[in-house]
């Protein structure tokens, strides 16, 4: 019998052969990370009360800065201060500030690898499987990966989902993903991992990919991950801090489920209040009006996508009662832009550029909506309260869905502008 | 770690959300060292009353999908602070699994609690995965934990694991 891709990375990093799903192992991530919302001082401060001397692999992890960038209150600014204390004082190779949104900047840094395993503090880390990594949210396991250089790991099953077709024009991964979230539902991926394959996914951009598996925590799934072909190789091999080891599916591997989709047939699709897995076709809420607009966060806001947004977007301009908010998932995304000569469009079509983070899409800065407010992102969870008031509604579709509903200042579907 | 457990059962059904079980909204500025503040909060999203039902050494019996949602801690937190003594449940979100094991609390999976009701008095058997109904006398199959886990458990949870491996020689 084979074996996943996501079998296959975990046996090597646990040092076995096989293993099988529902197994607890003991494995060694490639690489580990954690951010600054509960690095300093929750995790620094239990390490030190563990008694931790050194880290365990400091040349292998990375301490970003994301969620509270440039620092937005006196405590954080303190606790950013201990943060890079701590990093200088264990070590730790690899420090970013403001230069992007951890799940993003770990693959363009070349820290997540295709084939190889990441863990993150973070749950929402599963948008690193769009470079075929195994990109596990762990949670306090961090301790045990930062003291020990390994963690436990229940060796999860695997949903299939096989695409075909190809995406029409203003339809895009992050559709997709919506209309696997909501049709797998809250729990129905649980303690899985959405592994995306398919003749479709070739023509697929390592950018739309991480779009595509960003997000799907919400099913209850392990991670997402799109088996690496040339392409993602080709992505990693340019950034690469270490090297990698690509593998893929096995064709007689075993799945849960497999699930298919003909990308031809796909329609602009939203979350709709009250929950991430609420999937609504647009159709259904054309015309609502909006308040506020925010393409950004580790799901949205990569190169990729921000080039089909400029198409939108030019020689227009976001309507007038509309706060629109565009904040690239990262530095060198916004690098790109202005090398590319985007930076105009946006700033001419009355966008606020904001700084790459995570502030607004958990609604601690940088964008926080007002009760009564109605929001369209590109964000990860549209919970009663994410953005700001809990009294404000939160729809979540595609950048491009985004910059439509900008424009018209009510939710419109892309296609109209393509 | 003892092999045997004891205490009563308290049943709650599918989909339990983490966030809403805690009234996570409500109670987010709670310290996670308040244990008798923490315990207070525990599942009342669900019943009001349970800090007042359940009692130290007690079960918490989900059905699918137990912890779902955008957890917080202060979910499992509240667990522990009143003193539950392992959850059964048919699944678990994964985020739940590890931090509740991490904690120090044992999770369970079985794959059907249909057999016991709300209040009934249980006994689980950790080494050979068995759950006894002493009402019904009926006995269920879960799994036992791995020995992995079992090792994070006896330590008291992560931290007391890790200082374990560092103090080995």
């Amino acid at each position: 019998m084979g074996m996943t891709i996501s079998e296959k990375i975990l046996a090597k990093a646990a040092g076995k052969r096989k293993v099988e799903p529902g197994e607890v192992v003991r494995a060694r991530p490639c690489f580990s990370t954690s951010h600054d919302f509960y690095t300093y001082p929750t995790w620094t401060g239990r390490l030190d009360r563990i008694g931790m001397k050194k880290l365990a692999n400091p040349e292998r992890v990375a301490v970003v800065a994301d969620h509270f960038i440039p620092a937005t209150t006196l405590t954080w600014a303190n606790n950013h201060r201990g943060l890079r204390n701590w990093a200088e004082k264990f070590g730790v190779k690899y420090f970013y500030y403001g230069e992007g949104i951890s799940h993003q900047i770990m693959a363009e840094k070349g820290h997540a690898l295709p084939g190889e395993f990441l863990a993150s503090d973070d749950f929402e880390c599963t948008t690193l499987g769009g470079v075929g990594c195994f990109a596990a949210g762990i949670g306090t396991s961090i301790l045990e990966a930062y003291a020990l250089g390994t963690l436990w790991m229940r060796v999860p099953t695997s949903i299939k989902v096989e695409l075909t077709g190809s995406l029409k024009k203003g339809v895009t991964t992050r559709d997709l993903s919506q209309r696997v979230i909501g049709d797998l539902g809250d729990g129905g991926a649980l303690y899985s991992v959405v592994e995306f394959a398919g003749p479709a996914v070739s023509q697929i951009s390592v950018d739309d990919r991480m779009s595509l598996c960003a997000r799907l925590v919400y099913t209850g799934a392990k991670t997402a991950i799109v088996s690496p072909d040339e392409k993602a190789i080709k992505y990693a091999k340019g950034r690469a801090k270490a090297s990698f080891d690509p593998v893929t599916s096995d064709p007689d591997a075993t799945y849960l489920e497999v699930l298919k989709y003909n990308l031809s047939e796909l329609e602009p699709v939203l979350a709709a209040p009250p929950s991430p897995v609420n999937s609504q076709p647009i159709s259904k809420f054309k015309g609502t009006r909006i308040d506020q607009a925010y393409i950004g966060s580790c799901a949205s806001g990569r190169l990729d996508e921000l080039r089909r947004v400029a198409r939108i977007l030019d020689k227009r301009r976001a309507a007038a009662h509309v706060k629109f908010i565009v904040a690239p998932s990262s530095a060198e995304v916004l690098k790109g832009l202005s090398e590319e000569g985007l930076l105009g469009t946006f700033l001419e079509s009355g966008a606020i550029l904001g700084s790459p983070g995570c502030g607004v899409c958990f609604g601690s800065y940088g964008g926080l909506l007002a009760s009564g407010e109605v929001c369209i992102s590109t964000t990860t969870n549209n919970v009663a309260g994410r953005m700001g008031s809990s009294e404000a509604q939160i729809y979540l579709g595609s950048p491009e869905t985004v910059a439509a509903s900008a424009i018209e200042g009510k939710i419109a579907d892309p296609r109209d502008y393509l | 770690m003892e092999k045997r457990l004891k205490g009563t059962a308290w049943k709650f059904g599918d989909n339990i959300n983490a966030d809403e079980a805690c009234q996570f909204y409500k109670n987010m500025n709670l310290d996670l060292n308040n244990r008798e503040a923490l315990a207070k909060i525990c599942m009342t999203g669900y019943d009001s009353d349970f800090p007042k039902k359940g009692k130290e050494g007690d079960f918490i019996v989900g059905g699918k999908n137990f912890g779902s949602g955008h957890m917080h801690a202060h979910f499992y937190y509240s667990i522990k602070a009143l003193g539950i003594r392992a959850v059964i449940a048919e699944s678990v979100f994964h985020r739940l699994y590890r931090e509740a094991i991490n904690s120090g609390l044992p999770i369970i999976i079985c794959p059907s609690t249909g057999a016991i009701q709300n209040g009934d008095p249980i006994e689980i058997d950790l080494e050979k995965g068995l759950i006894t109904n002493e009402r019904t006398k009926e006995v269920i199959r879960s799994e036992t934990l791995s020995p992995v886990l079992k090792e994070i458990i006896e330590q008291g949870g992560i931290d007391g694991y890790i200082k374990s491996e560092l103090e080995k020689p």
